[in-house]
């Protein structure tokens, strides 16, 4: 993913920094304080953005072990009939924290590593001297290779230099569920 | 985000990319050059009093009179690769007219990295046949100007039609617009393929030769360099794309000065009576073959809709008229298999702009507008996708 999220808020500090404030004029103080305000909710969503399912998970661990240990305390004192939906949200969240996952950056350095990996082993195939295998070889690149340019078709959609725009399906649809 | 080792190369480094990727002199120079000041400081924009002050000592050195000053000195919009101002010129000596210029300096990287000295030579060259602005003097080394830098005559006029709203890559030309811009667009595009640049003086060019493949393997080589120099990831198409490209090859037929970004939006005209006044942006302009242009031009980015639904080949007129015209206008035919290949090649040569170049560039702080190079490598996955269809298509 080329420029990543990181790179791409870099580049707007830079422009609102660099650019956009020194042209404000003095008298423009409203414009000013919000492009300041612009430039601290960025410095805000660089430190965020890979982290935010690692927030999320924390405080489901957080609030989930809080709910369940009043629950306990409480026991059927609570006067609180809740038919049992205190339990089942108890057990949705148990089954997601049970999940491993991945920091961003192991799964970046990973892609990473395994499109260099396939880079290398197509440079070596193209000395290949078996027709055939060198066919099914491209076959089976070509058809990775559509699905990974729909995929950032539909990733950078709303940029709009795509003019068939209505044909991309929903990113959504397209990524790992 | 990723930091590389490209990011900061060895001598060792470079001269083994060097080595591997044999290319035409200048170009080589240029790419050598951009590697070896990689490792330097982020780039912030010139401010205009010091572009001022050495356009100063500059035009002393080269104009007839040191009694001038220099004045209203703005920054350019437009144009994702060079820093652009615009300057007026006024002599002491009252019969002659103030003169407005424009100087286009290279930042610290570009989205194309290219020589002042090839965009220099192509534009003298051109400007005969078809509106150009006046290249006047070049510093190709950056000693006077701070970095290399070209000064042009300033040409009026708009790049698009004058529009309200968010922006949007599409230009918009609109019926209006498009009837009075394609006949003129065709025409110039056309006599750049027919003309005979022979006479010009073309020495920061390694020519071709009629029948050879050499020119496209220094180009392919070329390309092939600044991907390995700048993509902050592999993309394994990009490689397959350049193993069958040059396996491929067609020998060239007849040697044009390809401009290797003619399109709208990469030339001016007036909004009241539509004249193109200049065709704009010949850095990666190069001696090859025709079919590069045209190919480039077809690409869907450029496409637009008429109003009745049609699609508008480079936003101008369905693509087998405009092929049909253009083949009248130059005398030279459009070949198909050529026509084939060569969108692949452009497919893949704007695919390492935009994935390689613009992230890289951006990565370092190399620019006076990452955010905008940044922007470009939205446009990634329509030339990817040139490139697929192409290479499906050989392979079906």
């Amino acid at each position: 993913m080329a420029p990543d999220i990181g790179l791409r808020i870099q580049s707007i500090l830079r422009s609102i920094r660099e650019v956009i404030i020194p042209a404000l004029p003095q008298t423009e103080r409203l414009a000013a304080d919000q492009a300041q305000l612009i430039i601290g909710n960025l410095l805000i969503i660089i430190d965020q953005h890979e982290l935010i399912f690692h927030y999320a998970l924390t405080e489901l661990a957080e609030f989930s072990g809080l709910l369940r240990d009043l629950s306990h305390e409480i026991g059927d004192d609570s006067g609180e009939d809740d038919n049992g939906q205190n339990d089942m949200l108890l057990a949705r969240a148990q089954s997601l924290l049970e999940l491993h996952l991945p920091a961003y950056r192991e799964i970046d350095d990973l892609v990473r590593a395994t499109r260099g990996a396939t880079d290398r082993l197509i440079r070596s195939t193209a000395e290949h001297n078996d027709s055939v295998v060198r066919r099914r070889l491209a076959k089976l690149l070509m058809d990775q290779s559509a699905r990974q340019i729909e995929r950032e078709r539909a990733w950078t959609a709303a940029s709009g230099f795509d003019p068939d725009r209505n044909s991309i399906p929903p990113l959504a649809h397209l990524l790992r569920a | 985000m990723l930091i590389d080792c490209k990011q900061s190369p060895t001598a060792n480094w470079i001269e083994d990319v060097r080595a591997k990727y044999p290319t035409e002199r200048l170009v080589d120079e240029a790419l050598t050059r951009k590697m070896r000041n990689r490792n330097t400081e982020p780039y912030y924009p010139q401010n205009r009093n010091e572009v001022a002050e050495r356009l100063t000592k500059f035009l002393a050195r080269r104009l007839p009179s040191s009694d001038f000053t220099i004045s209203d000195v703005r920054t350019l919009a437009g144009g994702s690769s060079k820093e652009q101002f615009a300057f007026t010129v006024s002599y002491g000596d009252a019969d002659r007219a103030p003169e407005r210029y424009v100087i286009r300096l290279q930042p610290g990287e570009s989205i194309v990295e290219t020589h002042r000295l090839r965009e220099f030579q192509a534009m003298r060259a051109v400007d005969q046949i078809m509106p150009v602005p006046r290249a006047r003097w070049i510093d190709s080394t950056g000693d006077e100007l701070g970095q290399p830098a070209l000064i042009l005559d300033f040409a009026d006029g708009v790049a698009r039609p004058p529009a309200n709203g968010p922006f949007t890559p599409r230009l918009g030309l609109g019926a209006h617009y498009r009837g009075l811009l394609a006949p003129q667009f065709l025409q110039h595009f056309a006599a750049l393929a027919a003309f005979d640049w022979s006479g010009a003086d073309m020495s920061a060019f390694d020519a071709p030769a009629v029948g050879s493949t050499e020119g496209v393997i220094a180009a392919i080589n070329g390309w092939a360099r600044v991907w390995e120099e700048d993509a902050v990831e592999e993309y394994p198409l990009m490689r397959f794309a350049e193993q069958w490209l040059r396996q491929s090859v067609p020998p060239i037929d007849h040697v044009s000065i390809v401009h290797g970004d003619f399109r709208a939006g990469n030339f001016l005209f007036k909004p009241d009576d539509g004249r193109i006044t200049a065709i704009l942006d010949w850095e990666m302009a190069h001696l090859g073959d025709r079919h590069e242009d045209i190919a480039f031009l077809l690409n869907p980015m450029f496409a637009e809709k008429s109003e009745e639904g049609q699609q508008l080949a480079g936003g101008f007129m369905p693509q087998a008229e405009l092929l049909a015209e253009y083949e009248r206008l130059s005398g030279l035919p459009v070949d198909p298999i050529r026509l084939r290949y060569y969108q692949v090649f452009t497919g893949w040569r704007s695919a390492i702009i935009s994935i390689a170049s613009a992230t890289r560039c951006a990565l370092g702080q190399k620019t006076h507008q990452d955010i905008r190079v940044g922007w470009i490598s939205n446009a990634a996955p329509l030339w990817l996708r040139q490139i697929h269809q192409g290479l499906a298509l050989e392979m079906s």
